[in-house]
């Protein structure tokens, strides 16, 4: 049992991560993107092929993850920053699909279908399967503190300020001299960075990893996270990927609990649920469980 | 700003259509600096596409503006509005979801804080520069009459607030120029006096040259020193604010409507 909540925590781990990425780019600039999946699978082969062709140690995947990811980023970004809302959700959703066709078509570099096997691991050989699994969720921790740490203190800056006055109306900040344009590459490729380093450690978390890990059903996963914790508020982003996490992993609990229940009926109730949860939230508290907070600016007193 | 002769914002040639529409046709006007320009003229007379270009919202098809002497029209908005020229729009465009003192301190020019790593690593010339941002923005509250609204969310605001805090907003940027579009549309009657001796008294304490365009007569009257009358995309009139309306070419194309 413990070593299921383990590998639970860590999977919600890599979901809060993504969830974070996202609000920084949807939450608090306003920039739609349906291809999370795709920086996260880009950084997962990236990192993969990297130690395993690579033969480099577990740093090195994790920094190219990184890498590629900005590079991706600045590249969807720049491409398609000047379009519009609609329009930005369509070119990164067909950036997701490409990533995944080239990881299911580009055998020679990814393995395809079949699966990438990862042997280096980030943490010290020889430990028990049980400490490797402490191991792992301590890291993704880490991850996690560090990209809430990044995204919050983005928030509460005056550059934070800036990206929230994109979302509301991207000509105010144009005529008061802000360049938007750079503004939106630098939060799109940030997320973008997050969301590969999410997973470069994935990848060496799971193993095998293969085009089927990176779906738009992931990015849905993490867009509801959104949308049921606080779209804006990075709080709320960790309540909503946890909340959204363990009822995706605890309703898989109700067979045998409930007569009648087997794994195929509970799969569609699973997918029920989180829509019952997002049309619940959408009806009675729009702003998600924990709204964005109020950022008060008071004058300092004098001499202070 | 360093005083330099020459007018602060002039337009050679603007021209602009959209599809079949020719929306402003070979437009020339200068506004020197100082001075409070009004621009008037019917509806779709081109007023708001003129200052699209003049702004850098929207790029000119043909023509060139220049900023205090500079040739900008390649430029951006933001790089505009960083060579001196700010602006307001006809719908008030408020910033929804931030504070009224958040929509004013945004606005402050060359904040080190909105540099990615200094938004992370914060090193003391963020906080330095944000506490007196935040303190100007505080006084300017005072100067439009929204001390009290400090902390609402903007989208609170009546029409009238809303016009006062875009107005509020162009002067922190420190911009010398400000163009302000329909400045008292949606006004309710009590605060367009409000509105109006607000910005005479900027023109005179701020130093600032003004562009304004509105509909309503007593506010040019009041307000400007010099008057341009729009009609079909370009200039028909210019001077001052008794000789334009005696102007029969301006009675027949727009006042004449109006009465």
């Amino acid at each position: 049992m413990t070593a299921y909540l383990v590998a639970i925590l860590t999977s919600v781990g890599f979901y809060v991560v993504l969830a974070l990425a996202l609000n920084l780019q949807w939450g608090l600039t306003g920039m739609l993107n349906f291809g999370l999946a795709g920086f996260y699978a880009l950084g997962a082969y990236a990192s993969a092929i990297t130690t395993e062709l690579g033969g480099m140690p577990f740093l090195a995947g994790f920094a190219m993850a990184i890498v590629v990811g900005t590079l991706a980023g600045l590249a969807v970004a720049g491409l398609s920053a000047r379009l519009v809302g609609d329009f930005l959700a369509i070119a990164t959703l067909g950036f997701a699909e490409i990533v995944r066709f080239l990881a299911l078509n580009e055998d020679w570099l990814t393995r395809g279908p079949r699966g990438f096997p990862i042997e280096t691991r980030p943490i010290p050989e020889g430990l028990s399967r049980e400490a490797s699994a402490w191991a792992y969720l301590g890291l993704v921790a880490l991850l996690v503190v560090v990209a809430f740490v990044i995204v919050e203190r983005i928030r509460t800056a005056p550059m934070g300020r800036v990206l929230r006055a994109i979302r509301e109306d991207e000509l105010v900040p144009a005529a008061l001299g802000k360049d938007v344009f750079r503004f939106k590459l630098k939060a799109f490729a940030l997320g973008a960075a997050l969301a590969a380093a999410a997973g470069s450690l994935y990848a060496h978390w799971v193993q095998n990893i293969s085009p089927d890990h990176f779906t738009t059903a992931l990015a849905i996963g993490v867009w509801m996270s959104l949308i049921v914790g606080g779209t804006g508020n990075n709080r709320g982003v960790l309540v909503g990927a946890t909340l959204v996490m363990v009822i995706l992993e605890g309703s898989r609990f109700l067979t045998g609990v409930v007569p009648g229940l087997d794994a195929e009926r509970l799969s569609a109730l699973r997918i029920a649920l989180i829509g019952v949860l997002i049309i619940v939230t959408v009806r009675f508290r729009p702003e998600g469980l924990l709204p964005e907070p109020r950022i008060r600016l008071e004058t300092p007193a004098k001499g202070a | 700003m360093t005083p330099a002769p020459g007018p602060a914002l002039e337009a050679r040639g603007l021209g602009k259509r959209f599809g079949g529409v020719v929306a402003v046709d070979g437009a020339s006007l200068s506004v020197g600096r100082g001075e409070i320009l009004g621009l008037i003229g019917p509806n779709g007379a081109g007023k708001s596409t003129l200052f699209d270009l003049l702004s850098g919202v929207q790029r000119a098809d043909r023509g060139q503006v220049l900023l205090f002497g500079e040739d900008v029209t390649a430029l951006p908005a933001h790089a505009r509005a960083r060579r001196g020229l700010t602006r307001t729009f006809q719908l008030a465009r408020e910033l929804d979801r931030l504070t009224v003192i958040e929509n004013l301190v945004l606005a402050a020019p060359d904040q080190p804080g909105e540099a990615l790593w200094r938004a992370l690593v914060r090193p003391a010339a963020v906080a330095r520069a944000e506490r007196a941002a935040i303190a100007r923005a505080g006084e300017l509250l005072e100067t439009v009459g929204l001390a009290d609204k400090r902390h609402e969310p903007a989208r609170a605001l009546s029409g009238g607030q809303k016009k006062l805090l875009e107005l509020a907003r162009c002067l922190i940027t420190g911009a010398p120029l400000i163009l302000l579009d329909e400045v008292g549309a949606g006004v309710a009657p009590a605060l367009l006096d409000h509105l109006t001796d607000t910005i005479a008294r900027i023109r005179r304490e701020h130093d600032r040259t003004l562009m304004v365009i509105e509909h309503n007569m007593g506010l040019i009257g009041r307000l400007c020193d010099r008057v341009v009358v729009m009609a079909g995309g370009k200039p028909i009139a210019d001077g001052d604010f008794d000789a334009v309306c005696a102007d029969p070419r301006v009675v027949e194309s727009y006042l004449g409507l109006a009465a």
